[in-house]
C-alpha cells in the first residue's frame, strides 16, 4: 500500500483485520509480522482489529457481525467466499490487489458468470452438511465452477443453520468459484440479529436471471463421504475408504469448528476414547464459539475422550506451525483442502470428512462411519 | 508513461496448456529481482530455454496458457525478460489477472495463435486491433477495456495505484 | 433483464445500473477483510 504512495487506507473504517495464521507466533519472524500488523491497526486507528486468539479470520468476520446480505466483501484469502452464507458476494483477490484496495478503495474485476447449485430434500441421520459440500464437489470437479459465482438454493437450504451454510460457501473455491452465496431467509435473520451493526437490504436473484449452468443433487440418498488424497475432489464414500488406518484427527479450521461441529463430534466421543494411536486436535473456529462449546458441556467430552484442545486459529490447517505430520502419516480432517504437503508433510496423506466421520475414526483408529456410532445418541 | 500503438517482433510460439510451474518453476519463488528473473523464464521447458528469447519478442501460445498455481511471478517474468505481449488462443484465469496487473499485455486471437510459427515476424497494431503475420495475413483481435489499458499503460496496478492516490492528493478534497 | 445475485451486486458497487457477466468493471467494496497473517 505504501509502494503506491498510500500513507493510510483510503477507508479504515471497511476494513477488518484478523490475525490467526501462526498463532500464537512460533518464531521471532511470525512474531515480528504479527507486530508490524498490529502497529498498522494502531497507527490508522482500525476500529476491527482482531488479534491473536480471537479466531479464524473468516469466523471473527461473520459472528462480529461485519458480513451483511447483499454487501460486496473483498479479501486477501481464498476461503473468504464464506461470508456467503449470510447472502454477501464475498471474493477474494491476491496481496497486491488487497493493498491497490486499501490505497485506492475500489479494484478492477471481471464480471463472473453465475451458476445454480439445487439442493433438495433433507440429509439424512449421520450424513451432514459437510458430506453434502464434498459430495457437490466430487461430482462438479475441482474446475467445474471456474471463475463462476455460484448461488446455492434449493429445499433443503431452510433446514441449515448459518453454521451449516457455512461449508457450502467456504469450500465453492475448491470447485474453482470466484463466489458462493446462500439466500436470505429467517434464519439468516436471527442469526444477525444483534449481530448486525448497520442496516442490510438482502438481495434475491431475478425471476428472468441467466445462469450458465444449474446442477442439482438430492441429498436425501447420501451417506458420509470424504476427499481423499491428494486432492478435495477425489470424493469417496466412506464404505470404500473405511479400514484405512489414521494416526492424525484434526478438528478445526473456517468449514467446520463451530460449536455445533464440536458438539457433532462430541455426541460420537461422548462415553468412548481417542484410539490410543491416534492424536485427536481440536481447534475451534473462535473464542466465541470456543465458550459456546464449553457452555455446552463439549470441550468437557472431548478432553475426557483424550483430544487436544489447541486455541481458536488456523493451527494446523495449512501445516505451518502445529499437528506436523510424519513420514507415511494419514490424518482425518474437518478442513477444506488435502492436496499433497498442505499439512506440512509432502509424505503424508490427507482425507477431508465431517466433524461426526473424524470423530469416529479418532475412536476406531481407522476411517470409520459415524453413524453406528451416532445411533442412539 | 504510455505504451507504443504497434509492436512488432519476433515469435516465441508456445503450445497449449503452459503452466506457471514451465514458465517460472516454484523453486525461484523468492527470486524477485528482474534481471535475475528473465534468467528463469520458461525454465520449465529448458534450462537455457531463456537465452533464446531477446527484448521484443512476442510470446504466441495455445490454449489455456498460464494454467496451474496463481504465481504472480509467472506474469512478472515475462515483462522482467522484455516481451511486451503475449497472444494466446486463451488465457487462464488467474494468470490473466496477473498478468494485467503485473502490465503484461494479454490478448486473446486463437486465429492468429493457430497461424502464427515460431522466429516469424510478427506485428501487434493496437490501435487497429490487428495481428499481422507474414504473407499479408491479418486477425482482428477485441480489444482490452479502457480500464485494463489504463493499468497495462501506467506499468501494471501498483503503479497505477500511485497514480490515483497521487491525482486525488493533488486534488482539493470535495 | 434479470439479474443474478452477483450481477445485483456488482452492479451496485461499481455504479452500474446493471453488468453482463464477462464485463470489466471498477468495484468498491462494502468491506475488507484484511487477514494478514
Amino acid at each position: 500500500m505504501r509502494e503506491m504512495g498510500a500513507d493510510a487506507p483510503f477507508e479504515p473504517e471497511k476494513l477488518v483485520v484478523t490475525v490467526d495464521h501462526w498463532t500464537p507466533a512460533e518464531s521471532a519472524r511470525t512474531a515480528n509480522l504479527h507486530r508490524g500488523v498490529r502497529l498498522f491497526a494502531q497507527e490508522h486507528g482500525l476500529k476491527h482489529f482482531y488479534d491473536v486468539g480471537e479466531g479464524i479470520c473468516h469466523q471473527v468476520f461473520m459472528e462480529n457481525g461485519h458480513a451483511l446480505p447483499g454487501q460486496l466483501i473483498m479479501g486477501r484469502d481464498s476461503h473468504n467466499t464464506s461470508h456467503g452464507a449470510v447472502n454477501a458476494l464475498s471474493l477474494p483477490f491476491g496481496l497486491t490487489e488487497v493493498a491497490y484496495l486499501l490505497a485506492v478503495g475500489s479494484v478492477w474485476l471481471r464480471v463472473p458468470e453465475s451458476v445454480r447449485i439445487h439442493l433438495r430434500g433433507r440429509l439424512p441421520r449421520g450424513v451432514f452438511a459437510k458430506d453434502a459440500i464434498l459430495h457437490v464437489i466430487g461430482r462438479v470437479g475441482a474446475d467445474g465452477c471456474t471463475y463462476k459465482s455460484v448461488e446455492f438454493e434449493g429445499d433443503l437450504i431452510p433446514a441449515l443453520s448459518i453454521s451449516e451454510r457455512f461449508p457450502f460457501c467456504n469450500m465453492a473455491v475448491e470447485m474453482g468459484a470466484k463466489a458462493g452465496v446462500m439466500p436470505f431467509d429467517k434464519v439468516t435473520e436471527r442469526y444477525l440479529k444483534g449481530r448486525a451493526k448497520k442496516r442490510y437490504r438482502p438481495i434475491a436473484p431475478d425471476p428472468g436471471a441467466r445462469y450458465e449452468n444449474t446442477f442439482e443433487f438430492d441429498v436425501r440418498g447420501l451417506t458420509p463421504v470424504l476427499s481423499c488424497p491428494h486432492t478435495v475432489d477425489n470424493v469417496k464414500p466412506v464404505e470404500e475408504v473405511a479400514g484405512r488406518t489414521i494416526h492424525q484427527a484434526f478438528l478445526g479450521s473456517c468449514t467446520n469448528a463451530r460449536h455445533d461441529d464440536l458438539g457433532e463430534a462430541a455426541r460420537v466421543l461422548r462415553g468412548r476414547r481417542v484410539h490410543p494411536d491416534v492424536r485427536l486436535m481440536v481447534a475451534p473456529s473462535s473464542r466465541l464459539e470456543y465458550l459456546e462449546a464449553d457452555r455446552r458441556g463439549y470441550i468437557r467430552t472431548l478432553l475426557e475422550a483424550g483430544a487436544m484442545i489447541l486455541n481458536p486459529g488456523c493451527g494446523p490447517c495449512f501445516g505451518a506451525h502445529q499437528g506436523i505430520l510424519a513420514d507415511g502419516e494419514v490424518c482425518i480432517s474437518s478442513a477444506n483442502r488435502n492436496f499433497r504437503g498442505r499439512m506440512g508433510n509432502p509424505r503424508a496423506e490427507i482425507y477431508l470428512a465431517s466433524p461426526a466421520t473424524v470423530a469416529a475414526s479418532a475412536v476406531k483408529g481407522e476411517i470409520a462411519d459415524p453413524r453406528p456410532l451416532l445411533r442412539g445418541r | 508513461m504510455g505504451i507504443p500503438d504497434v509492436y512488432s517482433g519476433e515469435i516465441v510460439k508456445l503450445g497449449d496448456d503452459i503452466n506457471t510451474d514451465l514458465i517460472f518453476p516454484g523453486k525461484y519463488i523468492l527470486v524477485l529481482d528482474p534481471p535475475e528473473m528473465r534468467k528463469h523464464l520458461l525454465e520449465g521447458l529448458g534450462e537455457e530455454y531463456h537465452s533464446r528469447i531477446k527484448p521484443g519478442d512476442i510470446i504466441v501460445a495455445g490454449r489455456n496458457f498460464g494454467c496451474g498455481s496463481s504465481r504472480e511471478q509467472a506474469a512478472s517474468a515475462i515483462r522482467a525478460a522484455g516481451v511486451p505481449v503475449v497472444v494466446a488462443k486463451s488465457f487462464a484465469r488467474i494468470f490473466y489477472r496477473n498478468a494485467i496487473n503485473a502490465g503484461l499485455l494479454v490478448l486473446t486471437c486463437p486465429e492468429a495463435a493457430e497461424a502464427a510459427a515460431d522466429r516469424e515476424p510478427i506485428t501487434v497494431d493496437l490501435k487497429g486491433g490487428r495481428i499481422e503475420l507474414p504473407g499479408g495475413r491479418a486477425f482482428r483481435f477485441p480489444a482490452l477495456p479502457d480500464f485494463l489499458m489504463e493499468i497495462i499503460e501506467a506499468g501494471g496496478l501498483v503503479a497505477h495505484g500511485r497514480k490515483v492516490v497521487a491525482a486525488r492528493r493533488a486534488r482539493p478534497e470535495a | 433483464m434479470g439479474q443474478t445475485i452477483a450481477e445485483k451486486i456488482l452492479s451496485r458497487s461499481a455504479g452500474l445500473k446493471g453488468v453482463e457477466p464477462g464485463q470489466i468493471i471498477d468495484a468498491a467494496p462494502d468491506v475488507i477483510q484484511g487477514a494478514l497473517s
